[in-house]
């Protein structure tokens, strides 16, 4: 394959994912028609609040869903190839190898009574031909990269005598010692402290464009996202309600969620020596997602709302937006009857 | 402003409704096991609150009892009385009948024993999860010990030092029963004391009383209906094992095990009903229980879930 | 609110070097280590807030920021007095109640309360919402209240929610909901400081700019002051007229919000105000290079707390832990670079 073949070809389709929970509550769409691209190199966020679905897309990427919950419908091509309602061991050669997932706990990712030796070289064991002494040099390279002081000592400490901190560390090695093609981070530094979660978002952004790989950031932190992302997508109820260029996203959002989601942010401006200003807040609760209103789900906390979007489903229709800096005319879209003005 | 009324249209649905359509009810149609069960408990409980009524004789009214009938085989088999349907003992006692009255006694054994081992391993679980320190060690010690005893030795133990009799059994009960409650509510309550809620009622201001009855107790009960269930079971064993033993209840008041007992004796001579319905009804009714307890643990245990 | 005959002079809430240590050692055989032949058997005192002073005036925010084992969540218990303090005194209006045991406590309750960080272990699960909110008061009174329900009602009509969740159980409510009934229920006796434990951390972004409003509101309304905890420099910087920094259970840096924020002083604060992710701007190379994580709180380092992360640092900070120093402006610092060179040894005392 040629190199301009692979850069104009995405690395990860996803069209029309439906990912459904048959909960003794009733059916929980948490994706609901979900469709993106993702391309090589790509960083790309995917944000919304808690239920919004978000978490459930990595989930399903990775053929992580277990029952109640199944993928209903659509495709996950990766590399070309549906890997959607693969089997379990068809999965495993995938997993790890090729897409790699970090989780917002590292616990959950690192097995507490071994050494995170035995773990990084488990995996290369896996994936790889080396013999184990190669496995071990890798293995202290690979601490190494991700910064922990004195590898070769390291490797055979056990996970609860690392901190939370350097723990994502060690669940970084792992995830990106095969090289994968995708990485998927599921609130990867939300545990952590502020200036924990700095050090590890540089670290992540790093290795990724070391080796080429893609990566989807999942978070409902909006900041974190902007500073990483070349494109974002906003979840809400299992949808998308909007996707586009970082830049544009957060300079011009376009879906009354996103802007409300924004300004829900106590930002600089808000200071002054007179009485606070009230902070813009997006008023209600989200809607149970098995109870969901018809038309668009957002609507009883809109706004804008009229109707129309009470009764009918808003798509996601494209508008062209030009990214900053580039000049380059990139798709922004946005699910939304009424979507707001594109002022500067 | 309004008047604070509880609102009618929560109220509309009934206990019992709400009861009927939840996730638990749900779980429980479709678990073949907990209908089981929950059907050969209750078919006892009919038996022994209704039963005394329907069966022919008082066993223990030694004016009802017949001698001529004595060791009469069940009704199926040659020689049997369709009065006697599981035949009769040594003292011409209808064995149906038997059970009925013993499965009673070994019942209220069971139920009364339980609950009072669950009030007080209950307290004392509270003292030692709540307060801690030295209260707790001498608590959690004394517990240990009983552990490390079989639980049928130590009642025997109990016995020989008290005698026998329907309270000394109980008492001997309790006292090897306390400890799972004891432990198993310090446990929660170590866990719920370091929540957020007991501690919004320190700063308000409640005194200890009331934050464990109000707050902690509520919040530790539910684990303990799985463990209440299935020692049900435990002790009418235990209780049987007892009175095997002749350390039990006294024999105007047969359980199930003095009954099994009392048959032992003939059981080689050919006679074995007069033992054997007996054990087998125990063996029923523990049975049950247990796969009533299995569910209940399955659908309150929610980290299994 | 009846506040007219108080002294206005004295702050609503002073605390005075606050110590508090928790021995974490566990029991005698817990302790038993055999090294080099020696039995011993050491102790590990956690040092979890370390000679904290601060001030609360009324009608003030205070906000208290720092990372996780910082010490700032231990500070408001103790302040509360969930913990007894080891170390130190605690003043509401000028009463020392640092020794107050139980029964004396109890009028003290009335002006103080507390909202806790977890909408989800913060209300009894068994309880119903009427009972949980009015628990608070009804505890202060001395015998049975008329118009419980009409006062519930109040309540929650103060906090946005209404009749129909009166006789709701909290599982029956989202996070936002449950965290206004949380507010409900400190408000209750009317107090007059709010302490305020991380207390829109655990919510989704749209529904924190509810409770911070709905936060802001009552105070405007009520008068009272908070203590707010917090990790988010946005929120703590949103809320706040006052700021206070915490390292490792140190106060590090206090002054005016606008002050921290546009001239920080302490390496520690700038840090912590660099690595704040800011909405459209790209995560650029590390600036401020403070590399490495917190030092354990059982064997707290020599000198400052911060020297081993600090790009700063120098020999004096290994061997002299800085006092927070007022420099000028109402901020304070706890550094050795902000302090007169020329007068170390008066600045001692």
């Amino acid at each position: 394959m040629s190199n301009n073949e692979q850069h104009s070809k995405p690395l990860l389709r996803v069209q029309e994912l439906r990912t459904w929970f048959y909960t003794f509550g009733g059916l929980v769409k948490a994706v609901d028609g979900v469709s993106f691209d993702l391309a090589p190199g790509e960083i790309m966020g995917l944000v919304g609040e808690s239920g919004g679905g978000k978490s459930m897309i990595g989930f399903s990427i990775m053929g992580l869903i277990d029952p109640p919950g199944r993928i209903e419908g659509g495709r996950i091509e990766f590399n070309g190839k549906n890997i959607a309602g693969l089997s379990e061991d068809e999965m495993r050669v995938i997993r790890g190898k090729e897409i790699a997932m970090i989780f917002q706990d590292p616990m959950t990712a690192l097995n507490p009574l071994y050494t995170i030796g035995n773990q990084i070289e488990e995996t290369l064991a896996l994936h790889t031909a080396l013999s184990a002494r190669e496995r071990r040099a890798k293995a202290i390279e690979m601490l190494h990269k991700v910064g922990i002081p004195q590898p070769e000592q390291r490797l055979s400490h056990y996970p609860h005598q690392f901190s939370g901190g350097m723990r994502q560390r060690v669940v970084i090695a792992i995830a990106m010692i095969a090289k994968p093609r995708l990485l998927i981070a599921d609130e990867p530094t939300t545990a952590l402290d502020v200036t924990i979660q700095a050090q590890l978002l540089r670290l992540m952004r790093q290795q990724v464009v070391e080796n080429g790989t893609s990566m989807i950031l999942i978070t409902h932190d909006l900041a974190a996202v902007s500073q990483m992302a070349d494109t974002i997508v906003v979840l809400y109820c299992g949808r998308i309600v909007e996707k586009g260029p970082a830049e544009d996203i957060i300079a011009r959002p376009r879906h009354p969620y996103t802007r409300g989601l924004i300004d829900s942010i106590p930002h600089e401006t808000a200071e002054n020596d007179g009485p606070k200003q009230r902070l813009s807040q997006i008023p209600g609760n989200v809607p149970d997602i098995r109870k969901l209103p018809p038309g668009c789900a957002f609507a009883p906390r809109c706004s804008r709302a009229s109707e129309r979007c009470r009764m009918q489903d808003p798509v996601l229709m494209e508008h062209n937006a030009i990214a900053m800096g580039s000049g380059k005319l990139r798709p922004h879209a946005v699910a939304c009857h009424h979507p707001l003005a594109v002022s500067p | 402003m309004a008047s604070s009324q509880p609102i009618p249209a929560t109220r509309a649905r009934s206990r019992m409704q709400r009861f009927f359509a939840s996730e638990f009810f749900h779980n429980y149609k479709r678990n073949l096991s907990a209908v089981l069960g929950s059907l050969i408990v209750l078919g006892f409980l009919v038996m022994v609150t209704i039963g005394p009524l329907i069966v022919s004789q008082n066993p223990y009214d030694v004016s009802q009892l017949d001698l001529m009938a004595a060791f009469k085989p069940p009704a199926w088999l040659a020689g049997g009385s369709s009065e006697y349907w599981l035949g009769t003992d040594g003292q011409g006692r209808d064995v149906l009948a038997s059970i009925v009255y013993g499965s009673r006694i070994s019942l209220i054994i069971g139920l009364v024993a339980m609950g009072g081992a669950c009030l007080l391993g209950t307290t004392l679980g509270l003292i030692a999860g709540f307060y801690g320190g030295r209260l707790d060690a001498v608590i959690m010690r004394i517990a240990d010990i009983q552990l490390s005893f079989p639980s049928v030795l130590t009642a025997l133990f109990l016995m020989s030092a008290f005698g026998t009799g329907l309270d000394k059994v109980l008492i001997a009960l309790i006292s090897v029963g306390w400890v799972v409650y004891a432990r198993t509510v310090r446990g929660s309550t170590l866990r719920e004391t370091q929540k957020e809620y007991v501690q919004a009622a320190r700063v308000s201001g409640l005194p200890n009383r009331k934050i464990i009855l109000r707050h902690v107790l509520p919040n530790v009960l539910t684990p303990l209906i799985v463990v209440a269930t299935i020692q049900v079971g435990t002790f009418v064993l235990i209780e049987a094992s007892l009175s095997f033993l002749g350390v039990g209840v006294p024999v105007t008041q047969p359980s199930l095990g003095l009954l099994i007992k009392n048959g032992f004796d003939v059981l080689f001579s050919g006679l074995w009903w007069v033992s054997i319905f007996p054990g087998l009804f125990i063996m029923l009714l523990v049975f049950g229980i247990n796969l009533l307890g299995d569910f209940l643990r399955d659908e309150l245990n929610p980290r299994l879930k | 609110m009846s506040q007219s005959v108080k002294d206005p002079a004295k702050p609503l809430l002073e605390v005075r070097q606050l110590e508090q240590r928790f021995d974490v050692s566990g029991s005698f055989f817990d302790r038993l280590r055999i090294a080099g032949g020696r039995i011993s058997a050491p102790r590990r005192i956690v040092h979890a807030v370390n000679g904290v002073s601060l001030a609360v005036k009324r009608g003030e925010v205070l906000g208290i920021v720092g990372e996780s084992g910082c010490g700032k969540s231990t500070l408001a218990k103790t302040i509360v007095k969930l913990h007894e303090p080891t170390g130190g005194q605690i003043l509401i209006e000028g009463e020392d109640i640092t020794r107050h045991d139980f029964a004396r406590m109890r009028p003290v309750r009335k002006k103080l309360q507390m909202i806790f960080q977890d909408p989800y272990a913060s209300l009894n699960p068994r309880q119903k919402v009427r009972d949980i909110i009015m628990e608070p008061f009804l505890e202060s009174q001395a015998g049975p209240v008329p118009d419980i329900a009409d006062r519930a009602l109040a309540l929650l009509a103060k906090v946005g929610l209404g009749i129909e969740h009166l006789d709701r159980y909290p599982h029956q409510f989202s996070g936002g909901q449950r965290q206004r009934i949380g507010i409900a229920r400190a408000l209750s006796v009317q107090p007059d400081l709010i302490i305020a434990d991380e207390p829109v951390s655990a919510l989704d972004v749209s529904i924190q700019a509810q409770i911070l409003n709905l936060l802001m509101d009552l105070k405007d309304e009520f008068g009272f002051s908070y203590l707010f905890i917090t990790h988010d420099l946005s929120v703590v910087r949103y809320i706040s007229d006052r700021i206070g920094v915490m390292y490792l259970g140190f106060m590090v840096e206090t002054g005016p919000t606008r002050t921290i924020f546009a001239e920080p002083k302490h390496p520690y604060t700038r840090a912590l105000l660099a690595a704040a992710p800011q909405l459209g701007t790209k995560l650029g190379p590390a600036s401020e290079q403070v590399g490495g994580e917190v030092p354990s709180a059982i064997d707290l380092p020599r000198g400052c707390p911060f020297r081993q992360r600090c790009p700063l640092a120098f020999a004096r900070c290994a061997e002299e832990r800085p006092e927070l120093r007022p420099v000028g402006g109402g901020q304070a610092v706890a550094c050795h670079l902000h302090e007169p060179a020329t007068e170390p040894a008066l600045a001692a005392t």
